[in-house]
């Protein structure tokens, strides 16, 4: 058995060649971090079983980060082992930088170059390189399994033999470091490249051995160039005709056109978000519910019914928590299908690099990333399937906030809380309270982000060098590969969990406090006791009515049940629930427009619905997920609160009354602190330079 | 001499060092090839100035500006 680790800079096609290889299908991606964790995998050759790991992207045997120090460690932990060197044929002359610290190290090499794309614009004379380097070298393409024959019979006749050695290391005094009391003790063979790294002036290794980085000489600068001096000499011999910057393109003119850049990426997201959302994904949602309904629930309802009775529970649990959870989930499907393709198409044709360049400026201030625009957009049509697509987001602080931030982004299924009892009470004007309400999403999501980047969750930055890639036509095989790995992956967690949600769900609105079933027996199901003990709290938001208190809570599975909750409570249907509200005497009722406007946005802000809390909990974990849901809640209460208040201080006292008296309170706020800064300000004082005594009023 | 930060779109330059640049940025920036004399030229920078793009080495590079404002360019 062969071992060997596939090493070599970000963005290489080292996973595309590990999958190729191996058979596997991990996500590939133009994002760094992509492989955070080692991926070890095997295949055979001519009777030899072959196991590759698949490392993290690396620049140098130096780390900057933790998955760079992950893939260093593995690779010095056993020197011996063969290294399959992957390197970019457009981008040899950076991508050799790791070879050579590779070969430094005494690695056994192979350099593998990849043909990413069209044909290099430039001829490259490999076996003169070969003999340059000392490694043999092989040219393939990652993505074609057929090519890779000669990469694999590399690797089984590969010999280890006498490291060449490097020209350029020459002029560098290693005998002075070497002969340091401390480097005694390391072996004779790995003393020199140690040696190197003290130079260079790596924390980690000076840290082994116990000495100061002080006493050595840094060299990072002439050790740096040294390598590249030498790159450069060498390609320049065995390669002919001039490239073009790699990465540039003319594209480039028209996508990130200082005018046309911006309304081309909305256009191309609302392309996406329509399709999502509207037509396709609408269309298939539809359809697999319909084709469950007809061909799993009707008859296993009927068959349930003909067996226990048209009122017993068992029917009632099958047909609206089962099947209705199962029916929601296929619903969700297509959606999580048509957004991870997209954003595939995204990120593979390189569009996405370009977006996250265009929006560096605003992001970077509130601490998120270029690819938090996707999720956070998607949110607008659904969180749940939104926050998936931030999975594969390298910075953690960066995932938080993005998972964070998206509930807030108003998702479909709210709108018709907006469209409904908006529209009884407001109107026409209505449009204009659902652009609001929009927007105060985002703005709030906005401040929020900013909070956080000031103080718990600063984003470690590690993003703030990123390689452009150029232009390139999707892999349909890997765009599939993945499609099919996110929606198993979403079947099998998130799916169980919304059925178990619904039917939690349905045992509270269905069964009273002492679990007898309100349909046969005509009690007050568990969700009323809940409302109706709840309902006090939410009097200064002025929506204090049991019913809707009810409905709130049952719209924690999902936003879209709030509406037909409504509509149960008050004993009516569709149309007519609108009408319902005004009349004082049913349970739903608002009693003023600033109380309905206060329910919208308490609905807006509250907590996120159960399916986007259980996909936050797996995507950034149970705690932050919690803390989120919590912000959520205090955000919204405080909100609605002064949403309610200020909107019957307008009703009562009118428009101009209202702005006047907060005007005129702030205007006192502002010269109190105006006042009391001016009294702290230091003095220009005349005595300066003749009094000796120490006051703040010497300065200035 | 100036920053990267400042410097003119399209013009050529060379690079001539960095200045307060913290250790782990400047092995990273070396390691990605802007070693002193090296060729760079700014080909594109954001709206509000916050992220670079720059050619070097015959590849595409994008940097954010606390980044740019390190290298020093003539």
């Amino acid at each position: 058995m062969i071992k060997c680790n596939l090493v070599g800079n970000p963005n290489t096609g080292k996973t595309t060649l590990f999958n190729s290889l191996t058979g596997a299908h991990e996500h590939v991606g133009n994002w760094h971090g992509v492989t955070v964790e080692e991926k070890v995998g095997s295949f055979k050759f001519q009777g030899q079983e072959i196991v590759i790991a698949d490392l993290p992207g690396i620049y140098s045997l130096t780390s900057l980060s933790y998955e760079e120090q992950v893939a260093i460690d593995y690779i010095l932990k056993d020197r011996d082992r063969l290294i399959v060197n992957i390197c970019d044929e457009n981008n040899l002359q950076r991508n050799l930088y790791l070879t050579l610290c590779l070969l430094e190290a005494g690695c056994n090499c192979i350099l593998a170059v990849n043909r990413m794309g069209k044909r290099g614009a430039c001829k490259i004379n490999f076996s003169s390189l070969e003999k340059e380097l000392g490694c043999p070298i092989v040219l393939l393409q990652a993505d074609k399994k057929k090519a890779l024959d000669p990469l694999k019979k590399a690797i089984i006749s590969f010999k280890a033999k006498d490291k060449k050695k490097l020209p350029y290391l020459a002029k560098f005094d290693l005998g002075k470091v070497a002969s340091l009391q401390e480097m005694k003790k390391v072996p004779e063979k790995e003393r020199e490249f140690f040696t190197l790294k003290l130079l260079e002036g790596d924390g980690e290794v000076a840290k082994k051995f116990g000495l100061d980085n002080k006493t050595i000489p840094d060299k990072v600068e002439e050790i740096a160039k040294a390598r590249f001096d030498f790159i450069d000499k060498v390609l320049g011999k065995n390669i002919s005709a001039k490239q073009n910057v790699y990465g540039k393109s003319k594209l480039d003119k028209i996508f990130m056109n200082k005018f046309l850049a911006l309304p081309i990426f909305l256009l191309l997201l609302g392309l996406t978000f329509y399709l999502t959302f509207f037509s396709i994904g609408a269309w298939l949602s539809d359809g697999l519910s319909f084709l469950l309904e007809k061909f799993v629930g009707d008859p296993l309802v009927s068959f349930l019914t003909n067996q226990f009775g048209a009122d017993s529970w068992i029917v009632g649990l099958t047909s609206v928590a089962i099947v209705g959870g199962l029916g929601s989930i296929l619903a969700f499907l297509p959606q999580v299908a048509l957004l991870f393709f997209f954003l595939s198409l995204l990120e593979d044709s390189g569009y996405l690099a370009r977006i996250a360049f265009i929006f560096e400026d605003i992001l970077g201030k509130i601490g998120l990333s270029g690819k938090s625009v996707y999720t956070l957009l998607m949110g607008f049509g659904c969180s749940t399937t939104a926050v998936l697509t931030a999975r594969n987001m390298d910075d953690p602080n960066a995932k938080i906030k993005t998972g964070l931030l998206t509930p807030y982004m108003s998702c479909s299924a709210k709108f018709p809380i907006y469209s409904v009892i908006g529209g009884a009470f407001f109107g026409a004007k209505n449009i204009f309270v659902i652009m609001g309400l929009y927007l105060l999403g985002v703005v709030v999501a906005i401040v929020l982000s900013y909070i956080f980047e000031k103080t718990i969750l600063k984003s470690k930055g590690q993003t703030f060098i990123l390689e452009f890639p150029p232009y390139r036509m999707m892999n349909a095989k890997r765009v599939f590969s993945v499609l099919w790995q996110n929606c198993l992956l979403f079947l099998s967690r998130v799916g169980t969990l919304i059925v178990a949600m619904n039917i939690i769900v349905w045992v509270l609105s269905s069964f009273t406090i002492t679990f007898s079933y309100t349909p046969k027996s005509g009690g007050v199901s568990m969700l009323e006791t809940f409302g109706r003990l709840l309902a006090p709290i939410f009097t200064p938001l002025g929506f204090g009515s049991w019913g809707i208190v009810s409905a709130l809570i049952a719209g924690l599975v999902a936003k879209e049940v709030i509406v037909s909750s409504i509509g149960m409570f008050n004993g009516v249907e569709g149309l007519a629930i609108g009408l319902s509200l005004f009349d004082p005497q049913n349970p739903v009722h608002f009693s003023s427009q600033s109380a309905v406007l206060a329910f919208l946005v308490f609905a807006l802000l509250y907590f996120p619905c159960l399916a986007t809390f259980s996909v936050l909990c797996k995507e950034i974990g149970k705690k932050w997920a919690c803390i989120g849901a919590l912000i959520e809640f205090v955000v919204a209460y405080i909100l609605a609160f002064v949403v309610f208040n200020f909107g019957r201080a307008f009703e009562v006292f009118g428009l101009w009354s209202v702005l006047i008296f907060v005007g005129s309170i702030l205007l006192i706020l502002f010269s109190v602190i105006f006042v009391w800064k001016s009294v702290k300000k230091k003095r220009y004082c005349p005595y300066k330079n003749k009094c000796g005594k120490k006051c703040n009023r010497h300065e200035k | 001499m100036e920053n990267l930060l400042q410097a003119k779109i399209g013009k050529p330059y060379r690079i001539a060092g960095f200045e307060n640049a913290p250790v782990k940025i400047r092995r990273r920036l070396l390691e990605l090839g802007l070693t002193k004399g090296q060729k760079i030229v700014l080909s594109r920078k954001s709206l509000l100035g916050k992220a670079l793009l720059v050619d070097i080495r015959g590849y595409c590079l994008s940097l954010r500006s606390d980044v740019a404002k390190v290298v020093m360019v003539e």
